[in-house]
């Protein structure tokens, strides 16, 4: 950490350095509270508490697969299945259960041994075969795409039991979603496990550099599948979410998951390099794309101009945070 | 070594997977009498993710087998997945494999004109059904005219809102004929009341999360709404104004059995619908006039269908209660063929 | 000798090709329908568009990055080719400068958000590529117009069974292939997509090398718009959607890598004809297309992990 080249830099202190320091400690923050702000003068009603939970609703699906994306992206990994995954999970509730009430326990533990299964799938991918992680689970999603086509055949059957209806719909005393309970409890238990336990340390260290945390005696490759393996398992449960929220098995959906994903994820402060970023960044990523969108359709932009302004906030968001290139 | 050994595999793999696959998709029916000709048929599915279109193709399906199987050669299905290019390169493999006649849905007004041209002046006959196109040159084209049907809508909704309120307009994928044509119908109505705000139209690309949310956005946004036009999965429409424990409106509707079950449950408590739609038998409308041309008798080329209507106090005449949400109600198949096809209801 | 060490470096390229063969001669077999000069010719047809857009990917590949609007720009094209061209004064050959001017402003923003930002290129193209469906969108919002019916006669004229489509794909593959391998450019952008900080201290200009991957691949996304809509007869803002993958997945069957630094752009004509064809096989051999989808899904899949196995 003290090498001479810190040293300078801390010797320098002009205030540029000082509001880049801040902003990408706390940027994230300043973004979301003048997102909340702007739209909330432009059109109050977004900010109304009703619509506020609504968003926090819609976001616990892809807030669920964020925590597993960024835990990929840390170290280095990455996975573009998931919106395939969570289309396949919820014809596998509704084909597992056909809407029975009695096979919900089944339906869950089996759902979530597949999702650990399609996550260590990519896992060996990424990590045994060594391929190209954006590769390997673009190859996994078409797979996935395949198997969801061959095992419907087109016609999906069943439906969604009512205990996982709820996960999906149901809300705490009427009005707090237990989809975002679900969502939110996990955050907090995957930001603890980054942040104060050893497992945590064991991430960054494999992020930032692989080959020393390997020569100081962490076992890299298997830590990355553990990894794979539990992104699989928080994939399966946004799918359980997603499939409450449907309470009917489709072929389509979740296109725009593995990207949008990705992008909360990189909003959020985790770069592509690894070792850098924090769970609780994706989440505020993830609650900003999805206000986003509400808020362009409540201000009633047409979808052309939908489309365009999100791509360029997107950029604009993710430019705020990584900055310009230096060529040093 | 190794490695040719692994591409050998991969070979073996590969060409059992297609054979095990071809195999599994034999359809050459029963021959009766010799002197009757038989002819090779060809259908395009213009996508297999659908349950409606994949509806289309079971009616079509049956009734070939019903009616038509002693004149039946061949059946060769092709499946379009929503891309037109592969619509294209679908339309000339089947007639590399020599059909006499192919049923096709459009999946681009303008992008098969000359292809089918080509086609009808070689001898092939080719039947445009359910989906509109441009040109004319097809043997026969049958479908419902989405102008007039979203014009239908338009006046219903107007009927329904006494000429006063604010509608929103829900729709398919923006930049498929489908749905500029329906917008177009229900818009040239809603022109001619000034006392009817239309809100900027909403695309959900007919995904069901995405309808939901998009209209849970809509209903958050404009509390004034009074009425929803649309072309789109009601079930999903349905359902955010029920999480939303919202008042119920005039919505337009879809024969879809989980559609159809709300409505019921829903029409005296202030949800007023109406079904105003393109059945999925049309796809057995198109299979009739492609026989009659087949055996040389008179036809209409073109076979435009008013729009199926289900009123409030029909909802029990098509409504399916034993049968999964997923079946459309406006279907010529019996109820045992459907439970093959979609399963039964866990009791 | 030679032979051995000339098979070793191209091992990627000589496997898809084998495969392709023996593919093609057992289908040839059993179902007589694929070989007829009708269906063979169809078959070049079909390869066309995806060949052409293939070999910008390629070569965005080979450079470190990932061009996500490939598919937006093309049918940007399409609706660009079918509109423009029959306003007063502009005709084909203005209508053809257009279309590369427009694609090529893309590459260049694409290369140069890519130069000066730390934005990811699968961020930055991604962006992108919403952002021009949303003005494609906004300037037609409808499939429609008319493409000169001209270009449909030359681009789709067949001598024999060959159309003019295939030579106008070996043409801009045999330029590419040269262009790749021996000239400087060509070196540099393997150079830069296998070592990027060694580059620069090499004397690469990394960000012209950069940006000229990118408008290359934008300009031949705007060549596979005109060749597709030619055939097509009309613009259409969504037609191009499907090809993002499908380009991704000829690159990768034809033996280029994700990591940049290696790659043949012979091996992605391969990649696509493979692509291409299995469509067409599979209807041939009338496979139920709910099976079609697993080949398909396979096929990617599959061309990875033989393309790992090959590297150790």
């Amino acid at each position: 950490m003290n090498s001479i080249y810190n040293k300078t830099e801390i010797k320098r202190n002009n205030t540029k350095g000082v509001f880049v320091k801040i902003f990408s400690s706390y940027g994230i923050y300043i973004v979301i509270f003048l997102l909340v702000l702007i739209s909330g003068i432009v059109s109050p009603k977004t900010v109304d508490p009703k619509n506020l939970i609504e968003i926090l609703k819609n976001t616990s699906v892809i807030g669920i697969i964020c925590i597993g994306q960024t835990l990929l992206i840390l170290t280095r990994g990455i996975d573009l299945s998931v919106g395939a995954q969570v289309v396949f999970i919820n014809i596998l509730v509704a084909g597992i259960s056909l809407g029975d009430p009695k096979k919900t326990f089944i339906t869950i533990l089996i759902v979530l041994a597949v999702g650990a299964i399609i996550g260590l799938f990519n896992g060996v991918i990424a990590v045994k075969l060594k391929i190209e992680p954006l590769l390997g689970s673009l190859g996994v999603m078409t797979l996935l795409q395949g198997i969801s086509f061959l095992y419907t055949k087109g016609f999906a059957k069943g439906s969604t039991p009512p205990f996982i209806r709820a996960m999906g719909i149901g809300r705490f005393f009427n009005f707090l979603p237990i989809s975002v309970v679900i969502w939110i409890f996990l955050a907090i238990v995957f930001s603890l496990l980054l942040s104060r336990t050893i497992f945590g340390r064991y991430v960054y260290a494999i992020g930032s550099n692989p080959k020393a945390a390997g020569i100081a005696g962490i076992k890299v490759d298997r830590t990355r599948l553990l990894i794979y393996a539990v992104s699989g398992v928080l994939t399966a449960i946004a799918g359980l979410i997603w499939s409450g929220f449907l309470g009917t098995p489709t072929l389509t959906g979740g296109q725009y998951l593995p990207l949008d994903s990705v992008a909360a994820v990189i909003i959020g402060g985790t770069t592509f390099a690894g070792g850098k970023g924090r769970i609780i960044g994706s989440m505020i990523g993830a609650v900003i794309i999805v206000y986003l969108s509400n808020f362009l359709t409540i201000i009633g932009l047409g979808i052309e101009w939908k489309i365009i302004a999100q791509g360029l906030i997107i950029l604009l968001l993710v430019f705020i945070y990584v900055g310009r290139k230096s060529y040093k | 070594m190794k490695k040719i050994l692994i591409g050998f595999l991969v070979i073996v793999v590969a060409v059992s997977i297609v054979l095990i696959g071809a195999g599994c998709n034999g359809q050459a029916a029963e021959t009766t009498t010799a002197s009757q000709e038989k002819f090779t048929i060809g259908y395009d599915i213009y996508y297999e993710g659908n349950v409606w279109s994949l509806q289309m193709v079971e009616e079509f399906k049956y009734h070939l087998q019903q009616e038509y199987s002693d004149m039946v050669k061949e059946v060769f299905y092709t499946s379009s997945g929503y891309d037109v290019t592969k619509q294209l390169n679908n339309f000339d493999d089947l007639v590399a494999k020599g059909c006499d006649i192919i049923f096709i849905q459009p999946l681009d007004p303008t992008a098969l004109v000359d292809k089918i041209k080509e086609a009808t002046d070689a001898g092939i006959y080719v039947i445009v059904f359910a989906i509109g196109m441009e040109g004319e040159d097809f043997t026969a084209y049958v479908n419902c005219d989405e102008v007039q049907m979203g014009q239908v809508k338009g006046e219903w909704m107007v009927e329904q809102l006494n000429e006063k309120g604010q509608v929103v307009p829900m729709n398919g994928i923006a930049g498929t004929q489908t749905c500029i044509d329906i917008a177009n119908g229900w818009n040239s109505v809603f022109e001619k009341y000034p006392d009817i705000e239309v809100l900027p139209e909403v695309f959900t690309d007919w995904d069901y999360a995405k309808t939901k949310i998009e209209m849970t956005n809509v209903l958050q946004a404009y509390p004034d709404l009074s009425g929803v036009v649309s072309y789109d999965d009601p079930g999903a429409i349905a359902e955010a104004f029920m999480e939303a424990n919202h008042a119920w409106m005039p919505i337009t509707w879809e024969d879809e059995n989980r559609a159809m079950r709300i409505w019921k449950e829903n029409k005296d408590k202030g949800l007023k619908a109406i079904v105003q739609t393109k059945p999925a038998w049309i796809s057995y409308d198109a299979l009739k006039v492609g026989m009659a041309v087949l055996k040389g008798e008179p036809y209409e080329k073109m076979n435009i269908i008013p729009a199926t209507v289900i009123t409030e106090d029909e909802i029990d005449k098509y409504y399916k209660p034993d049968l999964p949400d997923q079946v459309y109600c406006l279907t010529t198949l019996p109820n045992d063929v459907l439970e093959e096809l979609v399963g039964k209801v866990a009791q | 000798m030679k032979i051995k060490e000339i098979s070793e470096r191209y091992r990627a390229v000589i496997s898809i090709y084998a495969f392709l063969i023996i593919f093609v001669l057992i289908f040839s077999i059993f179902f007589p329908v694929f070989r007829t000069p009708l269906n063979i010719s169809n078959i070049l047809i079909q390869i066309t568009p995806l060949a052409l857009v293939a070999i910008g990917q390629t070569i965005v590949l080979i450079g470190g990055g990932i061009d996500l609007t490939v598919g937006v720009v093309i049918s940007l094209t399409t609706v660009i080719t079918a509109n423009a061209m029959g306003l007063p004064f502009v005709g084909i050959l203005v209508g053809l400068i257009l279309v590369f001017v427009i694609s090529g402003s893309i590459g260049f923003i694409n290369g140069f958000l890519c130069n000066e930002t730390n934005i990811p290129p699968i961020i930055i193209t991604l962006a992108m590529a919403s952002i021009i469906k949303g003005l494609n969108l906004l300037y037609r919002n409808e499939p429609g117009g008319q493409v000169p019916k001209i270009l449909n006669k030359i681009i789709y004229f067949k001598m024999g069974i060959i159309p003019i489509s295939i030579l106008i794909v070996l043409l801009f593959y045999g330029i590419f292939a040269y262009f790749m391998s021996r000239s400087k450019l060509g070196q540099y952008i393997y150079a830069v997509g296998n070592d990027e900080k060694y580059s620069r201290m090499a004397g690469i200009n990394i960000k012209k090398v950069r940006l000229s991957t990118y408008i290359i691949c934008a300009l031949m996304a705007g060549v596979t718009g005109i060749v597709l809509s030619s055939r097509v007869g009309s613009g259409s803002p969504l037609i191009g959607d499907n090809y993002l993958l499908d380009s991704i997945t000829a690159v990768i069957v034809g033996g280029t890598g994700f990591s940049g630094g290696s790659g043949f752009i012979l091996g992605t004509l391969g990649g696509a004809t493979l692509v291409a064809l299995m469509s067409n096989a599979l209807n041939i051999s009338n496979v139920s297309p709910f099976y079609q989808y697993i080949v398909k899904g396979s096929l990617l899949l599959i061309a990875m992990i033989l393309n790992s196995i090959r590297k150790k």
